[in-house]
């Protein structure tokens, strides 16, 4: 008989059980289908990295011979080495996509890697999308490069520097576990397809390239008469590749259950000291370790927002379950009176909290295990995973059956605790009234009418309700302000650093340092520029007793504007007088502090300086060191040279400076800037889904809070309303009485919400921060307020249909009943 | 002494698929100033009868006429000006505003109404005097029916309804109770329409209305009413 009326409280309870419900099942298959998809997404890596052969450790070198990697190969813990050419060389697009919208040709830096004369190499091999391996005279293309420029089997592209030129056909076109994504360097992690591409040649053809690029380098020295380092790396490239059997880069498998650091250690000490310049382990290869930050957003969304709802719906289960016992006091106590046993009690009420989340825990768990798949399918697509593994979990299903069940179970044992604990006599009366101070406070109030009176002390009449309503109010607060904090933070975060730190249109980078004023002089001087600044980039290896990383120097100008260090508000750092500003994110991953000193390493000639960390900027996307441009020439001895100059273009002639820069003399790249902020809205793509899909959960689960929050607040107290009503109360006053109160109470839980809320979105963007991305903890007063608006609009327009309910009551029926 | 309260033909069912008759058409009138005793056993149509008649509910046929106003054809906004201006209620379990105290909930009535009341008057007068700052739940049962009657008559009402109001009290708490709503009619001039189960308490009423099955079956004038002192039950 119990087990009918459960069912039937649960029908009676309607809207306030589906919001439980819905709360819970969101919870339960937003778990599901984030860990389930990370899983999943998470073994297609693994498994396209291993079908790949991605190398454990890949070293960069000046030179390694064939015969030290057959030496390697045999290193104790080795599985494997293998050894290949890379350069970064100019690439012109003759028929390419902008070729299309514009007349003339594409010049942009390739990554041009080299693949055995016969077959796919030992490690790091290359995935097939289209087409076939190169031959002599072709070139292999990354898969997203060629589709952007529209290159297929057939098309051709040529290899260049200054006049000499390399035409080479298309043979296909393929992805690479490096290069997943795409990235250039730590610092360029979102190089645009414009600017940069990733292609594969027969080794015999890249020597022949880097001993053509040699040749022309001889006969063009560096303006500034002195090599600079970009220079010296094409020397060393064509030294290298003059070998046959040589390589710049040594790929190095370690056998199953080795310790890779060990047999790293092993492979240097064979190779001898100073040899190698770095070695970069599989996991910390730029895009893998992007990629992997992506996979893991699965695994922290998984491991912070279902149990977030889960909490939600535990609160709301309570406050359901509690107020259900309260209203029942005089029928528990009939029951205890009637001989029924505590336990019974005590079932009876965890059965309809079990009944209740049950209903939405069950189908979020199933919708959960197929979203998975389908999760992962999307996503595996949009990130170009070649292997996709994907199944159903039914050990997550039953996780989140057993997690959603124990939520449930853990949130009503405390109500249904109470219940089974009343004794008769007491749950026949009615519930004791408040007593002591709070008595005292409810005297107060007297200046007030007596229906805002009435509101006011019903607060403090039942401190308990009143606590459980302002914390439905605050768990909204702290829904809202995450998701919408995630939001404006990312939108901040963008901001501040295309609209304030990059302000430029176009850069151009130089495979070698001219006169600075010179430079800036000719780049001003193009007819479209109408202003121009320039900078010297360095690539640097910053070292600290415990980590290196690998990074880009930017020496800028004293009075520099079109880009500058700025912070998370996109203000301007100013830069001290010889010393370095890191990005925060990068500082943190070297462990340092203003005031420390690093070690600073000049790439690849190994020049050394010890520089104070002077100051810290921000940056959202990518790393950054900068330093005064007078102190970068000083201090590298490059006194009053530069290598790249950013320049803003007249109104309307962005694509005029373009090809304007790519005709300037030994141009390496030019940098779209609106471009770049274009691919990175493209990247951000999925994070902008994500973050709106939280903000949409969000919101349903707040308007489920406060549904129930509000909607149980007048229900409950139907006879007191109703004889208001009775005796002559206008409903529009008994209206106001009731969103007076809950107005109140949405104060207290706005106020009592706002530090929770703000600790939750810090620990939330915590989670997102890597040195590759640093998103600004930015919550605006806007935000704040467009959520307490928010949550008070959703309340008054919540308490609506029990107002309405309140106005079509039986008034004979609600003022006989008992409370 | 004028009608106060007249039904014509007034009738009410319930049930949308089963249909109730709770209160066959029934024509009654009610002098002013006079205690009514409505009696009947359970079922029998008494509070379907006092609903109607309060305006807490609508007749299906027929009319209630309450002070001369057909309340039978007002809206919900009507009705609501009816119950403010012209009843007061007392109900079986007091329902008084739990957040109000004595004096406030009396008051909140009498503003209800608009009017300016001596509110620790009608409070001394049902000897609840020295109560006044007591929230409800500090007082006992018999208190806070008083309190009930009391923020009934601070509105000064041609009609005081009363639904079982010693339902819930002991005897002597209720004679007290009976005894404030039987001089509010002697003194004010009120019409006090009193439903009970209670057979005895007939001896106190001026007159006597006795429903069964939805019907009235007996409408007498009592003479010589008793006080409600020498009557037990």
């Amino acid at each position: 008989m119990l087990r009918r009326k459960v069912f039937r409280e649960v029908l009676r309870q309607g809207g306030q059980a589906i919001a439980v419900a819905l709360v819970m099942g969101l919870g339960v298959m937003m778990f599901v289908a984030s860990y389930g998809g990370y899983l999943d997404l998470s073994a297609s890596y693994d498994h396209s990295m291993d079908r790949m052969h991605l190398a454990d450790w890949t070293l960069a070198l000046d030179d390694v011979t064939a015969e030290e990697v057959a030496r390697v190969a045999r290193v104790d813990g080795v599985a494997a080495a293998d050894a290949r050419l890379v350069a970064d060389l100019p690439v012109t697009l003759p028929r390419g996509r902008l070729a299309e919208d514009r007349e003339g040709e594409v010049v942009l830096q390739g990554r041009i890697i080299s693949l055995p004369d016969a077959g796919q190499p030992v490690l790091d091999q290359v995935v097939l999308v289209a087409g076939e391996l190169p031959r002599t005279g072709q070139v292999l293309v990354e898969k997203r490069f060629a589709r952007f420029h529209h290159l297929e089997a057939g098309s051709s592209v040529e290899v260049r520097v200054g006049e000499v030129k390399r035409a080479f056909t298309v043979s296909g076109l393929a992805v690479s576990a490096e290069y997943l994504w795409v990235a250039r360097s730590r610092q360029d992690i979102f190089p645009q397809p414009t600017e940069f591409g990733v292609m594969w040649l027969r080794r015999s053809d890249l020597a022949g390239v880097a001993k053509t690029v040699g040749a022309a380098m001889m006969f063009r020295p560096p303006a500034s008469g002195t090599p600079d380092a970009a220079a010296q790396a094409l020397q060393r490239l064509v030294l290298t590749a003059s070998h046959v059997d040589h390589g710049n880069e040594l790929l190095v498998d370690v056998a199953a259950g080795r310790d890779p650091r060990a047999v790293l250690a092993g492979v240097r000490s064979l190779l001898g000291p100073d040899r190698v310049n770095e070695a970069v382990p599989r996991d910390e290869l730029v895009g893998v370790e992007l990629l992997r930050l992506d996979v893991d957003g699965f695994r922290e969304m998984a491991g912070f927002f279902p149990f977030f709802f889960l909490a939600v719906g535990a609160f709301i289960v309570l406050a359901l379950l509690g107020r259900m016992v309260d209203a029942q006091r005089a029928l528990i106590g009939t029951f205890r009176a009637l001989g029924l046993h505590t336990g019974a009690i005590h079932r009876h009420y965890l059965g309809f909290a079990l009944v209740v989340c049950a209903t939405g825990v069950v189908p979020g768990a199933l919708l959960g295990m197929f979203a998975s798949v389908g999760i992962t399918r999307v996503y595996a697509q949009e990130l170009g995973l070649p292997f996709v593994t994907s199944r159903l979990h039914p050990e997550l299903l039953l996780g989140g059956l057993a997690m959603g069940m124990a939520v449930a179970l853990v949130a009503g044992m405390v109500p249904a605790r109470r219940a089974s604990r009343l004794l008769p006599a007491e749950a026949m009366r009615a519930a004791a009234p408040a007593a002591g101070p709070m008595l005292r406070w409810m005297r107060a109030g007297g200046a007030l009418p007596l229906w805002a009176r009435m509101a006011v002390r019903n607060l403090l009449r039942r401190p308990g309700r009143s606590l459980s309503t302002a914390l439905g109010v605050s768990s909204a607060l702290v829904l809202l302000v995450v998701s919408g904090g995630l939001v404006e933070s990312a939108v901040a975060g963008v901001d501040a650093q295309f609209s304030e730190g990059l302000r430029y249109d176009m850069r151009v980078d130089l495979f070698s340092a001219a006169p600075a004023d010179e430079l800036r002089r000719r780049v001003a001087s193009l007819a479209d520029a109408e202003r121009a600044e320039v900078l010297l980039a360095l690539p640097v290896r910053l070292a600290t007793a415990t980590a290196t990383r690998d990074t880009v120097l930017q020496g800028l100008g004293d009075h520099a504007e079109l880009l500058r260090a700025v912070d998370f508000k996109g203000a301007p750092v100013a830069l001290a007088q010889d010393g370095l500003t890191l990005s925060t994110a990068l500082a943190q991953k070297l462990g340092v502090k203003v005031g420390d000193v690093l070690d600073v390493r000049l790439l690849p000639d190994g020049q050394h300086q010890r520089v104070p960390l002077t100051g810290m900027s921000d940056l959202a996307f990518g790393s950054s060191v900068t330093m005064r441009l007078a102190d970068a020439q000083r201090r590298f001895r490059m006194p009053g040279l530069a290598n790249s100059a950013v320049a803003v273009a007249r109104a309307g002639k962005r694509v005029e400076l373009r090809q304007a820069m790519q005709g300037l003399d030994g141009v390496a790249r030019v940098e779209d800037a609106g471009g770049l902020r274009d691919l990175v809205n493209q990247f951000m793509g999925l994070t902008w889904l994500m973050l709106g899909m939280m903000l949409l959960l969000s919101a349903i689960l707040a308007a489920a809070i406060l549904y129930n929050t509000a909607s149980l607040s007048i229900l409950e107290r139907t006879r007191e309303l109703a004889t208001l009503r009775a005796l002559g109360l206008d409903p529009r006053r008994v209206a106001r009485a009731v969103t007076l109160e809950n107005a109140v109470l949405a104060l207290v839980g706005l106020v009592l919400g706002y530090p929770v809320a703000h600790g939750m979105f810090l620990q939330a963007m915590a989670l997102w921060t890597s040195d590759m991305f640093a998103l600004p903890p930015v919550i605006s007063a806007t935000t704040l307020g467009v959520c307490a608006c928010a949550i008070l609009l959703v309340l008054l327009a919540a308490q609506w249909p029990a107002l309405r309910q309140l106005s079509r009551l039986n008034l004979a029926d609600a003022v006989r009943a008992r409370e | 002494m004028a009608v106060v309260v007249s039904l014509h033909g007034a009738e009410k069912s319930y049930g949308t698929t089963v249909r109730t008759r709770a209160l066959h058409p029934t024509s009654l009138e009610f002098e002013g100033g006079k205690v009514v005793a409505i009696l009947g056993p359970s079922g029998s149509g008494k509070t379907t009868l006092l609903n109607l008649v309060g305006g807490l509910d609508r007749p299906d046929g027929g009319r209630v006429v309450v002070d001369n106003v057909d309340i039978s054809g007002l809206n919900d906004r009507g009705l609501t000006e009816f119950r403010r201006r012209t009843v007061g209620f007392v109900f079986q379990f007091f329902n008084l505003v739990p957040s109000l105290t004595v004096r406030e909930n009396v008051a909140f009535a009498a503003e209800i109404a608009g009017l300016s009341t001596d509110v620790d008057g009608v409070i001394r007068d049902v000897g609840l005097a020295g109560l006044e700052d007591r929230f409800p739940g500090e007082l006992s049962g018999g208190q806070q029916q008083r309190v009930a009657i009391a923020r009934a008559l601070a509105k000064k009402p041609r009609l005081v309804l009363a639904d079982e109001p010693t339902g819930a009290l002991d005897q002597d708490t209720g004679k007290q109770v009976l005894a404030l709503l039987q001089d509010a009619a002697r003194n004010q001039g009120t019409t006090v329409l009193l439903v009970t189960h209670n057979t005895p308490l007939a001896a106190m009423a001026d007159r006597v209305t006795r429903l069964k099955d939805g019907a009235v079956v007996k409408d007498e004038m009592n003479l010589s009413p008793m006080p409600i002192a020498d009557i037990n039950w």
